[in-house]
């Protein structure tokens, strides 16, 4: 026969190389994929002015409520922050939506992913509840479940309906920016940030208007012009994660 | 593979199943009407439904001295424009008694589960009825809450009509000035240490006027009176207690109340005591529709009748082959 013959040395070569190509595919369209933010589409971020936060915990009380979370753990305590003009300042601190989330990053079973948004979420029925999202978390936003939440909630129905299912025992829960709220404002013709029922249940709850939200990528909603507005700071920014909880620090003429 | 046969007893089996528990769940459950009706909303929101059936809204047409009132003035229908939801002055009709949701919920969207029912928070809803000089908005217009853009529902608890809480029930102070204390922290640095708050003087007594004597709820005006929303303690408020210490506003004045205080005092009344609802979550599960007992009598049905088809037909057989042997 005049077709040539595959010697064993070119076969080698040949199914080197497409293993190669394959290889090098699959690692540019991981790579494509973690890509945390992609181009396009809404941002959330969240503002909280700290010259007009008093403390007073309304947020951490709505937010037990809509998102039905045991009395013992909090996603969103509201910190004391040092005196200002002599008036005493906090800092609430609820999850950061890090767009460089170490949590997702040392999650072994892919429990933590980027919403498109950039809203970070949690797989529950995918937690293994090893525990290692809550040690990476630099601004200690994530809590475990030591046991089944099973009691009635103290604080329903006075600050809140539940509108998302109890975690079980042993996995890790946080703050998801109501991503419920989001999502179900938004299939309703909504704006979150704007309509109290599409935006996150600590900023409808807060009686100051201290915290706000919006679409970061929209240069004219609420939270992008008032960043434009005042100077305003992240937590930790020098580790990178790129949070998108922004902080306007309470300053004298402000307070 | 199945005999057509048995496919069509089991079938049988299925949907007589299926009717037969169909009609049963439908005769148990009520079926939702449209319209205005309080048990429509109960039956999801129980626990809201507890709390406002025992708050003053709930109360509103049916509470005692309401009621006596009432009928000695010749039941005026102008009550009913706040004590009742829905009443139509030209007809006399109304929609339902007593402060109702759609009172304030209104109007019911047509996909409510999916869609939140409406709430307006401003003080303007509350306002409809909670608006008359004598019912706080002329001096809640001059606080410091109102020009914050504060709204009703931060401290009232509009379900159940009651003050909201933010401590623990057993932490509590028994009047609404923990509710204060949550916000106003830096003067709750000092005023622990004063002497106000040694005598057991709190922040409603002096900022609310709750010193000033609430009178009798059985007095028909009185009963519509609110304490001052201003939050602005007057000299007024300090001669109430002060004012045999102090020069106050005229001669009059300064004798009625020493007068008082002479025949024995006017007892401070202690403020109304703020109903702490009990929360109540039910952990039953989400009634499932008359459908789903259905399908699941109709899938037993089916079971059944493919698991007794073989026998029936034995049945049959063994009739037929009589019959035929008898012949």
């Amino acid at each position: 026969m005049s077709q040539p013959k595959l010697n064993r040395r070119d076969f080698l070569k040949v199914v080197t190389v497409g293993a190669a190509a394959v290889g090098g595919a699959q690692a540019i369209r991981r790579a494509a994929a973690s890509e945390p933010i992609p181009s396009g589409g809404r941002q959330w971020a969240m503002v909280i002015d700290q010259s007009l936060c008093n403390g007073c915990g309304y947020c951490i009380l709505a937010c037990r409520a809509h998102n039905d979370v045991p009395p013992e753990i909090t996603w969103n305590p509201v910190l004391e922050a040092g005196q200002v003009a002599g008036k005493e300042t906090y800092l609430p601190r609820p999850c950061m939506q890090c767009s460089h989330a170490p949590c997702v990053d040392v999650c072994p079973v892919k429990a933590s992913t980027y919403r498109p948004d950039g809203i970070v979420m949690m797989d529950y029925d995918r937690c293994i509840g090893c525990r290692y999202c809550e040690v990476a978390c630099p601004y200690g936003a994530r809590s475990f479940n030591w046991k089944a939440f099973i009691e009635p909630n103290p604080v329903v129905p006075e600050w809140g309906q539940p509108e998302v299912e109890r975690r079980p025992r042993g996995v890790v829960e946080k703050c998801t920016s109501c991503y419920q709220r989001i999502d179900r404002g938004l299939s309703l013709g909504m704006t979150p940030g704007v309509d109290p029922d599409a935006s996150p249940a600590c900023v409808v709850a807060c009686p100051v208007n201290a915290r706000l939200f919006g679409d970061l990528s929209d240069p004219n909603s609420n939270v992008s012009k008032l960043l434009q507005a005042r100077p305003s700071y992240t937590l930790r920014a020098d580790l990178g994660t790129g949070p998108r909880v922004y902080y306007l620090p309470a300053v004298e003429e402000y307070v | 593979m199945v005999k057509p046969e048995r496919l069509i007893i089991a079938l049988i089996f299925a949907l007589l199943a299926a009717g037969i528990t169909l009609f049963a769940v439908r005769a148990q459950t009520t079926e939702p009407t449209s319209g205005i009706s309080n048990s429509n909303c109960m039956a999801c929101h129980s626990d809201i439904a507890t709390e406002w059936q025992s708050g003053s809204h709930g109360q509103s047409l049916s509470d005692p001295i309401f009621a006596e009132t009432w009928q000695t003035q010749g039941q005026p229908g102008a009550c009913l424009v706040c004590h009742a939801t829905g009443y139509d002055p030209a007809t006399g009709e109304r929609q339902a008694e007593g402060v109702v949701c759609t009172a304030c919920h209104s109007p019911i969207p047509a996909n409510h589960p999916k869609e939140n029912m409406p709430i307006d928070k401003t003080p303007d809803l509350c306002g409809r009825c909670h608006s008359d000089p004598r019912f706080i908005t002329e001096n809640w217009m001059l606080s410091a809450h109102y020009k914050r853009d504060m709204t009703c529902s931060v401290c009232h608890d509009p379900h159940g009509a009651g003050m909201k809480s933010v401590t623990d029930a057993a932490a509590a102070s028994p009047d609404a000035s923990d509710l204060c204390a949550n916000c106003h922290k830096d003067a709750m640095q000092n005023f622990p240490t004063s002497k106000h708050a040694e005598a057991g003087v709190t922040c409603v007594n002096c900022h609310l006027g709750f010193n000033v004597g609430k009178a009798d709820v059985t007095d028909f005006v009185a009963s519509h009176k609110a304490p001052d929303h201003s939050f602005i303690p007057t000299l007024d408020t300090c001669n109430k207690c002060h004012a045999s210490q102090m020069h106050a506003p005229g001669a009059a004045m300064a004798a009625a109340a020493i007068a008082v205080e002479e025949s024995g005092g006017t007892p401070t009344p202690s403020p109304t005591p703020v109903a702490t609802p009990i929360p109540l979550v039910s952990n039953q599960p989400v009634p499932v529709s008359p459908f789903g007992f259905a399908g699941l009598a109709g899938l037993l049905g089916l079971v059944g009748g493919m698991v007794l088809s073989p026998w029936l037909e034995k049945l049959y057989r063994n009739f037929n082959g009589k019959e035929e042997r008898s012949k």
